[in-house]
């Protein structure tokens, strides 16, 4: 009773952020309706990458890798495939799935360690190629000339857009945790053994959450390409990947809107600071030191982090 | 003929932690192994349940054999494992942690959306009802006493319905009364489910009390395997227990 009343809460909450959403692109000026818009990107990249982090306890080092797949091959398929938007874009969504299935098959052979460093490894490799690559990805310069839905061509409209695509993921997401499978998905960071013992094949089962949460990177990816007008190779870079962590960290990977408010931090500061400091990522790494040392389990996750310090306690 | 071992060996490095073991266990039996430690009662359970892979040797469960079989695939055939320290999902709460198990037991693992709050409850609350552990559903089962955590570790394994039952030194760490408890309840979810169960157990009392039949190993190999009132005439194994009263 309590827990359908919990959940309802949430539905109205989530209603009340996209009417507020929704009213303050009507009022703020274009810099930062386009700011805005990126936020709510990165949010669903953050979340996406979360799924594997706060949930399932794995920790993926080169998640960019996912991002800039969506922009690359929706970028790729747009300007040198000739595709329309729409084809582009679900070409994108195939080419991210069956290439985070292999990524994750290759990557989902040892413990947690092995699989950062294979993650982290894919990641340099997928950033050098398409850095090198010059004469079909561009290279360092990237690919410009990516053009955005017919009807949400300016900055307003295709702030709408961007809130309902993402609104969309969000409630997918938000399905998703509530089902047994994220149960079992919790299971997994607390104790990968007893799941084996619980006759669960774990390799299949960590590739699944791998494939959701590389999805959801690459929608964040598609979005991204269509924002830009263009894809660039930050866009799949270590730092990327590293932010994504950052705003997880930041915002608290305990709860399920704590990456997005981390990356509305992050991404905030570096536009907002870059403009005044010329060091804006000395600014993040303060922030992350303070959050770690500051309260574990990033600003929204203070009650699920005391109950991780208690089940320390218990291990001792 | 529920499971049987044949010809078990496991070495680590020169060291031959179970030497040539045949078990033969019937349907319905509850066997105990003891033994001093470092006699491979363990890893004994760990090769039954391919946790850790035979040197050589070969596992039959109800006529198959299971020996190169992963454990997920081990477990869902129906062999449950209780760990000699619980391996419990700490950071959820106790009626979490047997909802996860009753998850992966009615094939809902990949049901990625569900619309009805609490997936199974009633199953849940059935197997918390059995352990006694249902005013304990909301607390988090880092938070449990050593008794209750021993406890939710059987619910976790029962909740999966196996036909076979492996149990690590159930009664470890807990007092005396408690321990018995724990077995009490042990031998009538067993005879409710009609379970077969090996357990390794260091209290004498325990073995003799709750076990059917008794199967003794001293550095790595089965010495002796009979009825209590067996084993505790048995020269051989009196002399192992060098000095300790086997009463």
């Amino acid at each position: 009773m309590l827990q359908a009343l919990a959940r309802n809460k949430s539905i109205g909450f989530g209603v009340i952020v996209v009417i507020v959403l929704s009213v303050l692109a009507l009022v703020l000026p274009t810099y930062w309706t386009q700011l805005l818009t990126r936020v709510l990107i990165m949010a669903l990249f953050a979340t996406s990458l979360n799924f594997q982090v706060g949930y399932a306890g794995m920790f993926p080092l080169g998640h960019s890798m996912f991002l800039g797949l969506g922009v690359y091959s929706f970028g790729l398929l747009f300007t040198k495939g000739d595709l329309a938007l729409t084809p582009a874009f679900g070409g994108a969504l195939l080419i991210s799935i069956m290439a985070s299935g292999i990524i994750g098959y290759l990557c989902l052979r040892g413990d947690s360690m092995t699989f950062a460093l294979l993650h982290l490894g894919f990641n340099i490799l997928l950033y050098t190629i398409v850095n090198k690559w010059i004469s079909f990805t561009g290279g360092n310069a990237g690919i410009v000339g990516i053009s955005r839905p017919g009807l949400f061509s300016d900055t307003q409209s295709f702030y709408y857009f961007v809130l309902a695509a993402v609104s969309i993921c969000y409630i997918l997401m938000r399905i998703l945790i509530n089902s047994p499978f994220a149960k079992v998905t919790q299971g997994l960071r607390e104790n990968e053994e007893r799941l084996r013992f619980l006759g669960i094949n774990i390799r299949r089962f960590q590739l699944v959450i791998f494939i959701i949460s590389g999805l959801f990177a690459a929608v964040a990816g598609i979005l991204l390409a269509m924002l830009d007008k263009g894809v660039f190779p930050t866009d799949i870079s270590l730092t990327k990947s590293a932010e994504g962590l950052m705003m997880c960290l930041i915002g608290g990977m305990f709860s399920f809107l704590g990456p997005s408010l981390g990356a509305a931090i992050v991404v905030i500061i570096s536009t907002v600071t870059s403009t005044y400091i010329n060091q804006w990522q000395g600014l993040l790494g303060i922030i992350i030191i303070a959050c770690v040392i500051g309260f574990r389990g990033g600003i929204l996750g203070r009650r699920k982090s005391k109950l991780r310090l208690s089940k320390e306690r218990v291990h001792q | 003929m529920i499971l049987r071992t044949i010809d078990l060996v496991k070495d680590f490095g020169s060291l031959r932690a179970v030497d040539n073991v045949s078990l033969d266990i019937e349907g319905g039996e509850v066997r105990a192994i003891i033994g001093p430690n470092g006699a491979g009662k363990s890893t004994l359970l760990d090769l039954i349940t391919n946790r850790s892979h035979p040197t050589s040797g070969s596992v039959y469960f109800r006529g198959k054999e299971i020996t190169n079989l992963p454990p997920f695939t081990i477990a869902s055939k129906g062999i449950g494992r209780c760990f000699q320290i619980s391996k419990l999902f700490l950071g959820l709460t106790t009626f979490e942690n047997v909802q996860i198990a009753c998850i992966s037991k009615w094939g809902k693992v990949y049901h990625m959306y569900s619309f009805k709050n609490n997936v199974l409850d009633h199953e849940v609350t059935k197997v918390l009802d059995s352990i006694g552990l249902n005013e304990m559903a909301d607390e988090l089962a880092g938070y449990l006493s050593y008794g209750d955590q021993r406890r939710l570790e059987i619910g976790i394994t029962l909740a999966m319905m196996p036909t076979l039952l492996l149990l690590d030194e159930p009664t470890a760490g807990v007092s005396r009364g408690e321990g018995n408890d724990l077995m009490r309840l042990i031998k009538k979810l067993a005879a409710e489910q009609a379970l077969t169960i090996i357990f390794i157990e260091h209290d004498m009392d325990m073995v003799f009390n709750y076990a059917d039949k008794i199967s003794v190993m001293h550095q790595g190999r089965v010495i002796a395997t009979g009825i209590p009132d067996e084993i505790r005439n048995n020269s051989l194994v009196q002399n192992i227990y060098l000095g300790e009263k086997i009463s």
